[in-house]
């Protein structure tokens, strides 16, 4: 049943390829507008070694945001759902988070943290901030009343009750908040490589998608994306795993 | 119900309108409407899309010109300037089809004609390369060299061709190699810091706030025909005495902005309030003698072998040959507007 569900996107990835490498055969674009899978992957491969290199900087940066904005998310989640001034004060204003153009804040977090990974942790975890947020309050917000005062006739208050039932109780919300952040987390350090990430033997993805954008490589452009896309995955990926982990036990969602 | 069948037909209208207006922001002031010297109603014009690879600026003031002088009217064209900035790839646009001329560079057209885009240099804006590198008048660097052998923190376009060629001359390993933004504050807060320019633009804001600075040109080492109009291929074959016209009267308004460009900037300026009248006097300035040609705008076949060859030694192109990356319209018969 697992190897079932492995295999259909597995599947439907591979009949897209085909169909893709036979529509440019047939239709022949122009290399600089559409190339084939094929060269995609000849692409990839020449350049392997670059491309590995810009994928663990991409990676390490996604990573470094996610975990920022996971552990603020969290914290600030936490502290707004259980204290009502918060919640009427801070969770408002918490939403701009939700839409800043990150393009256009980008070149301020430059001036802020320098070039080179702090900003692109930094944009990495604006943008995978409000998800983690969000779902922590809407879990905190869903705990069974019912078990609060349980926990309240037995004197568990505080931190002990945050510990024992709320977060446990919440973690279902907070795992579908992390697994939004784990996308988000990449874009944000990919548009955070555009404007801060060093150039050269130091290139990041999003420099080497700059780069290849400006030298009309578009084969290098989709490659370097889907190595931004397997890093989402991944993050994705991990997410899935812990939150398996923690509430298969219990939970239907990870059963 | 209505409401959601609404909301969706004006999602699929606003879906429509992006993918066929994919050439940008057009302007207002272009020389669409009749024209003052009789040459009859907008409907009886040829109409040519124009792609800017940038904001209204100086460095487009001849074009400009011709618009607010009716010379593209006189000549038969309703001209449509549409604006660019650094996130429109113009060159691509043109090569498919998009528009039928925009503004690109002089590399471009080589690279993008040997991976399939069918585009061709019709017009020079720049003679010579008005590219150079911004910085602090104190900084102890003083060639080209000097800079590419410090180890200094250099903002960038990535993947431009001058960056390999420099490269390939001097090294370039301590470089610290970081995006260009456009943006100043870095530089102005930052003694040793280096940013690619475009001498009409940043250098002339930078002097506008009293920060004593000064550009390394890039001329001495890679000198391509910049912000060059390339029209797309097949539009051209079948249009030449259309495109004829339109280097003609683009040429005339680059002659009248060089004489005057007092006169026309605060025709820009309605188009790009974020520079001021008096940034673009002091760039028309900068500007003209990189612009000064006879007749302006002319290109020769031996300037572009001669970047074939630069861009061919570095890689970044297959062959060294320049054959069909422009055409000299200025050569071509006299011709006449239709009548309307």
């Amino acid at each position: 049943m697992r190897l079932a569900r492995a295999v259909a996107p597995v599947a439907t990835l591979l009949v897209a390829l085909v169909c893709w490498e036979v529509a440019v055969l047939v239709l022949k674009p122009p290399a600089f507008l559409v190339p084939a899978p094929s060269a995609v992957a000849k692409a990839a491969y020449e350049e392997a070694p670059m491309l590995a290199a810009a994928t663990m900087r991409t990676a390490l940066g996604s990573a470094g945001g996610f975990m920022v904005a996971g552990a603020l998310g969290l914290v600030l989640g936490s502290a707004i759902a259980a204290v009502g001034f918060l919640r009427r004060g801070i969770y408002p204003l918490a939403t701009i988070f939700q839409m800043v153009p990150l393009v256009a804040v980008a070149p301020l977090m430059v001036i802020w943290f320098g070039y080179g990974v702090k900003t692109t942790i930094a944009a990495s975890a604006v943008v995978a901030f409000f998800p983690v947020l969000a779902s922590t309050i809407d879990g905190f917000a869903s705990v069974d009343p019912g078990l609060r005062e349980l926990f309240a006739m037995h004197g568990s208050r505080g931190l002990s009750r945050w510990r024992k039932l709320d977060l446990p109780a919440s973690l279902p919300s907070i795992a579908t908040g992390l697994r939004i952040a784990a996308g988000l987390a990449v874009i944000g350090a990919v548009v955070g490589e555009f404007v801060s990430g060093y150039g050269g033997r130091d290139a990041p993805l999003g420099i080497v998608i700059l780069t290849a954008m400006r030298e009309a490589r578009t084969d290098l452009v989709f490659a370097a994306v889907a190595l931004a896309a397997i890093v989402g995955f991944s993050l994705f990926g991990i997410v899935n795993a812990a939150s398996w982990l923690l509430l298969r036990r219990w939970h239907a969602s990870a059963r | 119900m209505r409401t959601l069948r609404s909301t969706i037909a004006g999602l699929l209208a606003l879906a429509l309108s992006l993918v066929t207006s994919a050439c940008g922001e057009r302007d207002a002031g272009t020389a669409a409407g009749p024209a003052p010297g009789g040459q009859g109603e907008g409907a009886s014009l040829q109409r040519i899309r124009l792609q800017l690879n940038w904001v209204p600026e100086p460095e487009f003031g001849g074009i400009y010109a011709a618009i607010q002088d009716g010379l593209y009217r006189d000549a038969g064209l309703e001209v449509e300037v549409i604006k660019g900035s650094a996130q429109v790839p113009s060159a691509q646009l043109v090569a498919q089809g998009a528009c039928e001329t925009a503004i690109v560079s002089g590399d471009e057209i080589l690279t993008l004609r040997r991976k399939g885009g069918s585009l061709t240099g019709i017009f020079a804006t720049f003679q010579r390369n008005p590219t150079g590198f911004l910085m602090h008048e104190a900084n102890p660097i003083r060639t080209l060299e000097e800079l590419w052998r410090s180890d200094s923190t250099v903002a960038l376009d990535p993947g431009l061709p001058f960056v390999k060629i420099l490269d390939a001359k001097y090294g370039g390993d301590r470089l610290k190699r970081v995006p260009a933004t456009g943006a100043l504050a870095t530089l102005l807060a930052t003694p040793g810091f280096v940013q690619q320019c475009f001498i009409s633009a940043e250098p002339v804001e930078v002097r506008l706030r009293g920060v004593k600075a000064r550009v390394l040109g890039l001329e001495p080492v890679y000198n391509p025909y910049t912000a060059v109009i390339a029209a797309h291929g097949p539009w051209l074959a079948a249009n030449r005495d259309v495109a004829t016209r339109f280097v003609r009267a683009t040429s005339e308004g680059w002659a009248r902005y060089q004489r005057d460009p007092q006169r026309y900037n605060p025709g820009i300026a309605a188009q790009n309030p974020a520079m001021s009248i008096e940034a673009m006097n002091v760039a028309a300035e900068i500007q003209r003698e990189l612009v000064d040609s006879s007749p302006i705008g002319r290109m020769t076949a031996a300037r572009w072998d001669e970047l074939a060859q630069q861009l061919h030694s570095v890689g970044v192109i297959p062959d060294a040959s320049g054959d069909g990356a422009f055409e000299d319209l200025f050569g071509a018969a006299p011709t006449q507007a239709p009548n309307p």
